[in-house]
């Protein structure tokens, strides 16, 4: 049984790769916000959704991206830049998809898994754009030990967290703490990752009261 | 070339038809209620418009007046012009106002402490209850309470809203300083409620500017052809009752909030220093409200306050004031008076503004704009002190003061209406940040952060704990918010109990907590054992907060004192953790 503590994200790089969203263009002009999908409110029901302006430059990557996407394995294929990105293109990159995956521009149905994506293009570009983590990031990557951008690991994300009040060497420490978990999930890889926390805690609940 | 519409159709009476001409009734409107002023602005298919009152006013002072059996709000002020409340009136103790300041706030609370030098009657108790607020009608002390008051304004509001647009509205977007805690966001929505509005978002006031920032260097960008260069802002915003800075990076119409911070600071507080200033035995002059003491010093608030206004622009001002049996205040004031009174504010402000920079871990020189508004921002030295630290000769200058806010509450409102313009100029987004550390009580009277301030939401973050006691069976959740380090220094929104944990020798038992921020920004609380596993472990809790109502003061205090020792959690050692 893995740990528990290590799968509350909110989701894994698998569930995330298997479901892409329908293709919501990057300029979606019209733009649905926290609460308006609570209430009924025609307008935002018709959603127009229109390419102009600059973001007809983005809508050209767009498909390129998604297929980036579909195999994201690392921050960099996440963000759909290259390694060698500038920290300009990390942040073009960031708002292009924030564009596409914040809830405020997502259709009501993709609300709640675009999300999870946009929490995962989050900490991608957090990483990314500071330069040293994303040097950390990038020494874990050549040692090939990181291949999956989420592991929702619990080691990763108190790395992610606490950082600023660590010293150095705490982070090298994370990581291959985050990699014994990223190993121990390829032995043990089990079918709840493609649920939602709450559900994978539902699922728990259940099995241990069953037994 | 023909433009691309992508439709999404999600229901069948999707046209594309009317696309230039968004359907009004359900735009949504912006609100700005000042401490002191409020206005209110929505779009008008083209624009952002401000309405005005019948007084032809934009700002209208926030109060509600109480006069024998009829309620009039500071929205239209009287109604006409010659039955207009004088400021004179305003402060007869008859009129409630500073309701922002107010609402939300126990008894214990240093600001409801320092509201007892306004006219109308806030009595305390000290016991972290409501405190009892009562205007004055017909020389007696009627009782109210901030909601109450601040739905009689917004039910005006709304009237006149409604009289301008010709069409019933609904929903509204209100700006909201960023020191108030969650459960202050929830009074706000309740008094919403109580006049019929509809929260579609709750603002804090900087981000809304921030908005507006976006869509005019996105306009700029459409005209100049320029790049899509990211821009950054600082926005500092003082106003009669709270102090914020936000710093916020944009480019092509999406701005990021990188930092938000804040404090509950603002003119009164300037006020109430100058007054003391003034008329040194202010506290022991006006200690108990008697009908010619709140007269008297309605006159030296009157006169203080246009003291202030007039030092924006010259080197000194004289105040005179006759209080009444002969006594008479006459006094200079200048600059330097003026500043040394109220130097611990302008640290204050001071203070904020860098931890902003901090926080978003930018050097003055990475600053491109910085945007000064609210009602204090006209004072001199704020002024000075704000771009000393930014290193900034001058102040972004496309934003009024006063309507910036609002502005951008009524563009938020439109976007999040679903209103799109041909223009492109509602093609926006914002990235908020949570401006409080979100966390729980442990490792006896600690705070331990699960949701650290200025994280982008939606945002997910979970942190382990562990027993500190052989064989406990309980733990108390005890979730706060805020920047203390202490648990008791911060708000309490909820709590909670895991019990049935199996027994175990202390610091063996490992307990998730996670802590969940929704794309609506509501937050859920996630707790349970995840070690050791099996069926004897009790199922997850799932809360969601604030689970708190009214005069939660002590309540803190009395958990603690409870089961502060033996339903306490010990954050789990990094080391120790898998």
């Amino acid at each position: 049984m893995p740990h528990l503590a290590a799968t509350p994200s909110t989701s894994s790089a698998a569930a995330a790769a298997a479901t892409v969203p329908a293709a919501l263009p990057t300029g979606s002009g019209c733009v649905a916000f926290r609460r308006p999908w609570t209430i009924p409110r025609p307008v935002a029901l018709r959603l127009r959704l229109r390419a102009q302006g600059v973001r007809r430059e983005s809508g050209g990557v767009r498909t390129e991206e998604q297929e980036q996407e579909t195999t994201a394995r690392t921050f960099y294929d996440l963000l759909g830049i290259s390694a060698e990105g500038s920290p300009d293109e990390v942040r073009a990159a960031y708002r292009r998809l924030a564009l596409k995956y914040h809830p405020d521009v997502s259709p009501p149905g993709a609300a709640a898994e675009n999300t999870r994506r946009f929490i995962e293009v989050q900490e991608a570009y957090e990483t990314l754009s500071d330069p040293s983590r994303r040097a950390s990031y990038d020494r874990a990557l050549a040692r090939g030990v990181c291949r999956l951008a989420f592991s929702g690991s619990r080691a990763q994300r108190a790395y992610y967290h606490h950082q600023d009040h660590e010293e150095k060497s705490g982070w090298r420490r994370s990581w291959e703490d985050q990699i014994t978990e990223l190993k121990r999930r390829s032995m043990t890889k089990d079918s709840e990752e493609n649920l939602s926390w709450g559900a994978r805690m539902r699922r728990r609940a259940e099995a241990s009261s069953a037994e | 070339m023909a433009e691309q519409v992508y439709t999404v159709a999600s229901d069948s009476e999707t046209t594309g038809e009317d696309k230039s001409q968004p359907s009004f009734p359900d735009v949504a409107i912006g609100i700005d209620i000042g401490t002191s002023k409020c206005s209110v602005a929505v779009w008008n298919g083209h624009q952002v418009e401000l309405l005005k009152n019948t007084r032809n006013q934009h700002g209208m002072r926030s109060y509600v007046m109480f006069k024998d059996d009829n309620l009039s709000a500071g929205v239209t002020g009287g109604a006409t012009r010659e039955n207009a409340h004088e400021e004179r009136d305003i402060l007869s103790g008859s009129a409630i106002f500073n309701m922002k300041r107010l609402i939300g706030r126990t008894d214990t609370d240093e600001v409801v402490q320092a509201s007892k030098a306004l006219p109308f009657l806030v009595q305390t108790l000290g016991i972290g209850v409501r405190p009892f607020i009562a205007a004055l009608v017909n020389n007696m002390w009627r009782s109210t309470t901030p909601e109450e008051v601040l739905a009689i304004f917004l039910l005006e509001l709304k009237a006149l809203v409604e009289m301008h647009l010709k069409h019933p509205v609904r929903n509204a977007v209100l700006t909201i300083p960023v020191a108030f805690s969650r459960f202050q966001q929830t009074r706000i929505e309740r008094a919403c409620a109580m006049a019929g509005l509809h929260v579609l978002r709750l603002m804090p006031e900087p981000t809304a500017v921030a908005l507006l920032y976006a869509q005019q260097q996105q306009q700029l960008m459409h005209d100049n052809m320029g790049s899509g260069i990211e821009k950054i802002a600082l926005i500092f915003n003082m106003g009669a009752g709270y102090c914020d800075v936000a710093v916020a990076a944009t480019a092509g119409g999406v701005s990021q909030i990188r930092a938000l911070s804040g404090c509950t600071v603002g003119g009164e507080d300037i006020l109430q220093n100058t007054m003391r200033h003034v008329l040194p035995n202010f506290d022991s002059l006006y200690a108990g409200q008697t009908m010619d003491r709140i007269k008297s010093m309605g006159l030296v608030r009157i006169a203080t306050q246009d003291a202030i206004h007039k030092l924006a622009n010259q080197e000194s001002v004289e105040i005179n004031v006759d209080l009444g049996n002969g006594q008479q205040v006459s006094k200079v004031l200048d600059h330097s008076e003026f500043e040394q009174v109220n130097r611990a504010i302008f640290e204050k402000c001071e203070k904020i503004i860098n931890q902003c920079l901090v926080d978003a871990k930018l050097v003055p020189e990475d600053i491109n704009d910085v945007i000064l508004v609210g009602g204090c921002s006209r004072i001199p030295r704020i002024r000075s002190l704000v771009l000393g630290l930014c290193k900034k000769e001058v102040s972004y200058k496309n934003v009024d003061a006063l309507e910036a806010a609002v502005s951008g509450a009524a563009l938020e409102g439109a976007i999040a209406s679903g209103v799109t313009d041909p223009s492109g100029s509602l093609d926006l987004l914002t990235i908020q940040a949570t401006p409080m550390n979100l966390g729980i009580r442990a490792d006896g009277d600690g705070f331990a952060a699960i949701i650290p301030r200025n994280t982008t939401v939606p945002a997910r973050r979970d942190m382990l704990f562990t027993t500190t006691h052989d064989n406990q069976t309980e733990a108390l959740i005890a979730v706060y918010e805020g920047e203390g380090e202490r648990a008791e220094d911060n708000h309490l929104l909820g709590y909670f109990k895991i019990a049935g944990i199996p027994p175990a020798p202390k610091g063996s038992v490992e307990i998730s907590v996670c802590m969940d921020i929704d794309a609506s920004n509501v937050l859920r609380v996630f707790a349970g054992v995840v070690k050791p596993q099996g069926p004897a472990i009790p199922p997850f809790i799932e809360v969601r907060m604030p689970t708190l109502d009214d005069g939660h003061g002590w309540c803190g205090q009395a958990l603690a004192k409870m089961y502060g020792k033996t339903l306490d959690l010990a954050v789990l050692p990094k080391k120790l953790q898998p």
